[in-house]
This record gives C-alpha cells, structure tokens and sequence, in this order.
C-alpha cells in the first residue's frame, strides 16, 4: 500500500515537476569572486562504469559530434582490465539483441567476442530467431569499451569524483575532487551508478523500495565438460529465485536472491556446504506442492488436447561440483527510479536514474537503451542546428525512458511479489500460467521478443 | 489542488507586450550597465525554453528540418552534414529574440535577422554564441528599408517570415518586397496561423485567454491569413508554391506535429520564378 502511494506521487510529481534552475542554484554573469580558471568542454559524462563508457563512445565515434570536446570522468583510481587466461570474474550481464546492436554500432561488439567466447543462450533449440541473449563479464565488456575509446583518444580522466556543480548562464561549473580543477561543460550526463551524488547534488527526488533481499554471486564450476552449456537457468525458489548463467562449457555464472534474514549464514557456509546449497536448491522436491503439480498436470492434459504441444527437450539443471575461491559476494536488492531523468543541462542514465531486481536480467540492458535513446535525440538536435542541451530535447529523452523504464520495473517488481508467495492457490495459478505461456508458442515468442530488446 | 494551481500560475508570462516602444540606443562600448541588465533579462526571457516563447521553441523542431531539407534539396552539390546549409544566404523577417535565427546560422548559413524592435535586436545579439559571428548578424531594420539598399536586391538564396504576417497589414507589399531580395529561383518560407473558427477559438480565445499562452492581444483574428489567399498573393507576384502543410500545436505536452488540417495554423514554401 504504502509503495503504491509512493509510485502516485512520483508519477504526480513527473507530470507537473518544474524544469526550472531553483534561484539559488544560479549565478549572476559578472560575480567577481568567480574562481580563476576553467576548461570549457561540451559534454562531460560523470561515471566510467559500462553505461558511462558506452555513452562516451557513442559520442566520440560518432561524425556529427567531432568537433564537441567528450570528458569522460571516474572517481575510482583504476578501472578493471582483462586478459584472456584470467579466471572469470562474479559480474557477467545478459545482453539483449539491442545491447548487441548498440556494441556494433559503437565497433567494440568484434573486440569483445575476440576476448572471450562469448555464449549465445537460445530458448531452447526451436527458436528460429537471434540467440535471446549473450553472456559477457563485467571487465571484458569494460575494457573493450575503454579500448575503442582509446582509438578515438578520449581517457577516462580517474580520481575525479565531481564534488559540486553549479549552474552558469549557459553551462555547468563542476569542481572535482581536486580543488584546482574546475570544468565549464555544456551537457553534464551522470552515469554515476545507482547512489548517484549528482542526483542527490541535485535533489532529483526518487521512488524507492528496499527490496529486503539480497543478490549473492559467484562463479561456479561444473561437473563435467557440457559442450551444450547454452541454457540459462532459473528456478523460482519460495525464497526467491536462483539463476546459474552460462559462461563456458566448464562455468557458469551464479545469481540467487535470498532473504535478508539469511543471506548472511549462506555468506558464512564452507565452500563446499555453498556447492551442496547450491545443487540442492536447483533439484530439491522439498518445495513442490503435490498438490499444486497434480493440478497443473490435469489442466495441461485438457488443453494439449486442442494445442498441439511443442516438442520440449527435456535437460536437467546443471551440476556443479566447485565454486571459483573469492568469487562469492553479496549484495542488497533494491528498486530505484528517479522522479526526473533530466534537469537544464543535465541528464541521468543507467542505474543512477532506474534500478531493478536482477531477476530478469534487465539492469545494464535498460542502461544501454538510454545511451543509445539520448544519443538518437542529441544528434537529431545537433542536425537541427539547435543547442544540444536544450531542455526541449532533453525532455523527450525523459519522456520515452520514463515510460518504458516504469513499466518495466514495475512488472519485474510484479514478477517477484508473484514468486515470493508460498499460498497454494497464488502458486497453482502461477504454475498453470507459466507452463501455458511455455507451451502456447505466440505468447512465449511476445515474451521473448520483450525481453530481447529493451523497448 | 496545490499543484494543479502552480502548474497553471506558472503559465502566465512575464512579458507584458510584444509591441515595445523602440528606442535607439547606441551599441556595444557605450551602453550603460543597467540596459545591460534589462537585455540579460529580456534575453532570458526569449530564450527561457519553459517560458513564455516556449512554443516558439518547440517550433523548431519542426520548422528547421523543413527549411533545412527544401533548400538541400534545390541545391546539388554535396553537403557537410554538421553545415547542410553552408555558402547560402539567408534573411530572417522579424527575428524577434533570434529562436530561429540561431539554429540556422549554425547549420552553416549565412544569415542576418531583421526585427522592426530594437530590444528584440539587441537581446538576440546577447544570446548570439560567439563561435557564430562570422555567419549570424542582425539589423535593426524593417524589411522596407532594407528594400531600398542596392546591395541587397536579389542577395538571398531564401527568406523566411515565421510567425509574423499574421502582424502586418499589408500581405501584397510584404510579398512583393521579399520578390525583389530574392535571387531567381529562391525559396520563400512562411508560417503563420488561419483565418477559420477554429483559429478563433483555439488560436485567439483558448491560447491567449484560457491557456494564457501568448499575451493576450498579440494576434488579431482580422489580420490572419487563409492558405488560399496566400497562394494567390504568391501566384501574383510571380511565385509558385511549392509546399502547403498544415501544423498542429499540442500545448499538454508543448510539441508540433503536421497535420493534414489547416485550420489553425499552416507552413508554406514558394519559389520564385
């Protein structure tokens, strides 16, 4: 209840927000303790992680923005690189079909498939279309990224963290960490990860919800070499769901969300009691209702009796024998989204202006989709001659990312609520629904088509 | 309640009258700070893209790509793609605050805006973005003074009047001044609003009473003018239109569109023979 009045005001609050400066956040052109020195650049991206590199990249390769000055800034002092004989790290992402698109327009989709063989995950072996997904770790989608911006010569400026910005007549002020530094920009975009500062610097309210879970990952080594390890699987636990993503024929990737409440003993489990969790969460009957099955059985045998079904390979879940050392880590779940996306001269991207439960694997993929929506709408405003940072423009990116930002979350949000459900009845429906949608092919390819691209 | 209240007071705009009195001051070194001030806030005004202009800004979005892809098109050789409109002069009939003159000096034209206001002068060569200076210039001028410098007949590649005959009294003259700034074969482009019931009640009642989106005052339903009127005014200067598209203003969420209908308000594009 209460969540539901927070998601009114919020919507309450994006339709009749102000877009104007506050007063006290301007200052007057001819100030005379205006500090010294500052370096004029266009656009500033505050934040190096995957969808800040994605979106300076997407500046820098472009034509139509080649005679703008892109900065680039990271607060950390080094960002991850990968070699080829490295052992995988915990962080890997599904990419969507746009994703991809997105990574081959920007010329690092060859690079990141040179560095690591990438998986493709189809459903199951019947579908005619593009692979649903690719698997692809944190560092090598990182440091491709860094490596084309590199061939452009735009650096990643590190140990900047932007201490404070301030509004000017036609540009941002930001002062960095680093007293002596300042930067005049004209567009300053954050992609400063999900406890943004500049949103806060900007008091950009939010909706959000603690999700009370937490997302633990690790690495996983399976049983044996299974050169048909392209199945990602899920299984929806009463406790919240557990997913092991493939990575190689011998590893797979873990992402299982549990409880606050017992996050903290499975953190604390031997390596090997982690192992046994493990498989005994993928393939233990101590959650099934009999009940519930019996009843699911009975109502796919009266409608395969006028669908036809479709012939399903039967695969089991994959066995794990070993977990990487130091790759289990945990972190807390939550639901974010910033009231406003855009502000006079400044944008917010990825997950400092939307946040969502890993459970569909939809975060980075929704952060894409941004860099690839403002850059549409910026170089539409440079080809009109128009200031890029003009709020008129800016507002139409808000306008379309809100929307399918939103929904999206709200479904994922949804989903979960469904799952976390022990209550025979809840589960019976949602048992019956699922395998309906799995068996009745049109329903299942609308499912897939949504969550291959991010629109 | 609350809220509804101050989204709806935000509406009403701070200027007061399009039709200022127009002083001569002299320019740059020797304007004093104070009148400084007052084109800083005028300035701000005009280019306050949730203020009172801001349909004419979201215009924009509709009028540049339009002008930009006629004159491309009647032009064959190749075209940078950051400066499509490089090598071609261009006039802006009452520039106003420089809206649309902007964003075309900086598609590569060059182009010089003319306002009968010498505020609406001075506050647009404020704003002008110093890397423009070259390209962009105003002039504190009417178009039939302009009409009387030598230097001037058949200069332009293109003139536009956007938004401004619906002001003046005389089409016929208007049309006949701009025949002869034109080069042969140039282009002249026109927005303005129709003279219909519809233009009356959303135009004149809704905008400027209801929704308070112009001053109220600021158009006068006798002197809007019908596309077909237009035509023939065209034709009979020796014209010929090119392009007749009709224009839909949204103020929910302050966009154009085209529109089959032209009721309200309309764009033209006419050639000169």
């Amino acid at each position: 209840m209460r969540q539901l009045l927070l998601l009114r005001r919020s919507l309450i609050s994006v339709r009749f927000s102000s877009y104007s400066v506050s007063p006290q956040a301007t200052i007057s052109h001819d100030e005379p303790n205006s500090p010294a020195f500052a370096e004029n650049v266009d656009i500033t991206i505050a934040g190096g992680g995957l969808v800040g590199s994605a979106m300076a990249l997407a500046f820098a390769s472009s034509p139509v923005f080649k005679n703008h000055k892109i900065v680039l800034l990271e607060s950390q002092s080094k960002l991850p690189q990968v070699s080829k004989n490295k052992p995988y790290s915990n962080r890997v992402f599904a990419l969507n079909a746009q994703s991809i698109s997105l990574f081959e327009k920007l010329g690092a989709w060859d690079l990141m498939k040179s560095i690591q063989s990438v998986i493709a995950f189809d459903q199951g072996h019947q579908s005619e279309n593009n692979s649903l997904a690719y698997i692809v770790e944190n560092d090598v989608i990182q440091s491709c990224l860094l490596e084309r911006l590199k061939q452009f010569h735009v650096e990643p400026r590190l140990n900047s963290k932007v201490k404070h910005f301030e509004y000017e007549e036609n540009s941002i002020r930001i002062k960095l960490q680093d007293e002596k530094i300042n930067l005049r920009t004209r567009l300053l975009i954050a992609a400063d990860g999900y406890q943004s500062s500049i949103r806060e610097m900007a008091r950009i309210s939010t909706m959000q919800w603690d999700y009370n879970q937490f997302g633990i990952v690790a690495t996983l080594q399976l049983a044996d070499n299974m050169p048909d390890n392209v199945v990602a699987w899920q299984r929806f636990l009463p406790t919240g769901p557990i997913a092991c993503l493939p990575l190689s024929n011998t590893h797979s990737s873990l992402v299982w969300t549990v409880p606050k409440s017992m996050h903290k003993e499975i953190m604390k489990l031997s390596d090997e009691q982690f192992v046994d969790a493990i498989n005994k969460a993928f393939t233990s009957d101590t959650y099934k209702h009999s009940g519930v099955i019996s009843i699911t059985e009975r109502i796919r045998s009266y409608w395969q009796q006028v669908i036809p079904a479709s012939p399903t390979v039967l695969q089991y879940p994959p066995v794990i024998i070993n977990v990487e050392p130091r790759s289990r880590a945990a972190f807390p779940l939550t639901l974010l989204n910033a009231n406003q996306y855009v502000r006079p001269r400044l944008v917010l991207i990825g997950d400092s202006a939307h946040r969502i439960h890993p459970m569909a694997g939809q975060g980075v993929n929704m952060g894409f989709c941004d860099v690839l929506c403002l850059f549409n709408i910026l170089e539409q405003a440079v080809r009109d001659g128009a200031d890029f940072s003009s709020l008129i423009y800016l507002v139409d990116y808000e306008r379309q990312r809100q929307l399918q930002c939103l929904t999206r979350l709200l479904s994922i949000d949804s989903l979960n609520r469904l799952y976390s459900t022990n209550f025979s009845p809840v589960v019976a429906l949602r048992s019956i629904g699922l395998s309906f949608v799995n068996e009745f092919s049109p329903l299942k390819k609308f499912f897939e088509k949504q969550a291959a691209s991010s629109t | 309640m609350s809220i509804l209240y101050r989204h709806f007071i935000r509406l009403i705009p701070q200027f007061r009258s399009i039709t200022l009195l127009s002083r001569q001051l002299s320019i740059k070194s020797s304007v004093d700070p104070g009148e400084i001030n007052r084109f800083r806030q005028l300035s701000s005004s005009w280019w306050n893209e949730t203020g009172a202009y801001t349909a004419l800004h979201s215009l924009n979005q509709l009028r540049i790509p339009f002008i930009r892809e006629q004159l491309v098109q009647s032009s064959s050789k190749i075209k940078d793609i950051l400066k499509p409109l490089k090598d071609l002069q261009l006039l802006d009939i009452g520039c106003g605050g420089g809206i649309l003159t902007e964003p075309l000096a900086r598609l590569g034209a060059s182009i010089l805006g003319i306002d009968a206001v010498s505020e609406n002068i001075y506050t647009a060569e404020y704003h002008a973005d110093p890397s423009l200076k070259e390209n962009l210039n105003y002039k504190h001028v009417t178009l039939e003074e302009l009409c009387e410098n030598v230097e001037q007949i058949e200069k332009y590649d293109a003139v536009i009047a956007s938004e401004v005959i619906e002001h003046i009294n005389d089409v016929d003259t208007f049309i006949a001044n701009i025949s002869k700034l034109l080069k042969p074969k140039g282009l002249c482009f026109i927005t303005t609003l129709n003279q219909t019931m519809a233009s009356y009640f959303l135009g004149i009642i809704a905008a400027e009473y209801i929704l308070r989106m112009v001053p109220p005052g600021t158009h006068t339903w006798n002197k809007f003018v019908r596309p077909s009127d237009l035509i023939t005014l065209f034709e009979k200067n020796d014209f010929n239109v090119v392009l007749n598209n009709g224009m839909f203003y949204n103020p929910i969420i302050n966009r154009w569109s085209w529109s089959e209908s032209q009721a309200i308000n309309y764009a033209l594009c006419a050639a000169k023979n």
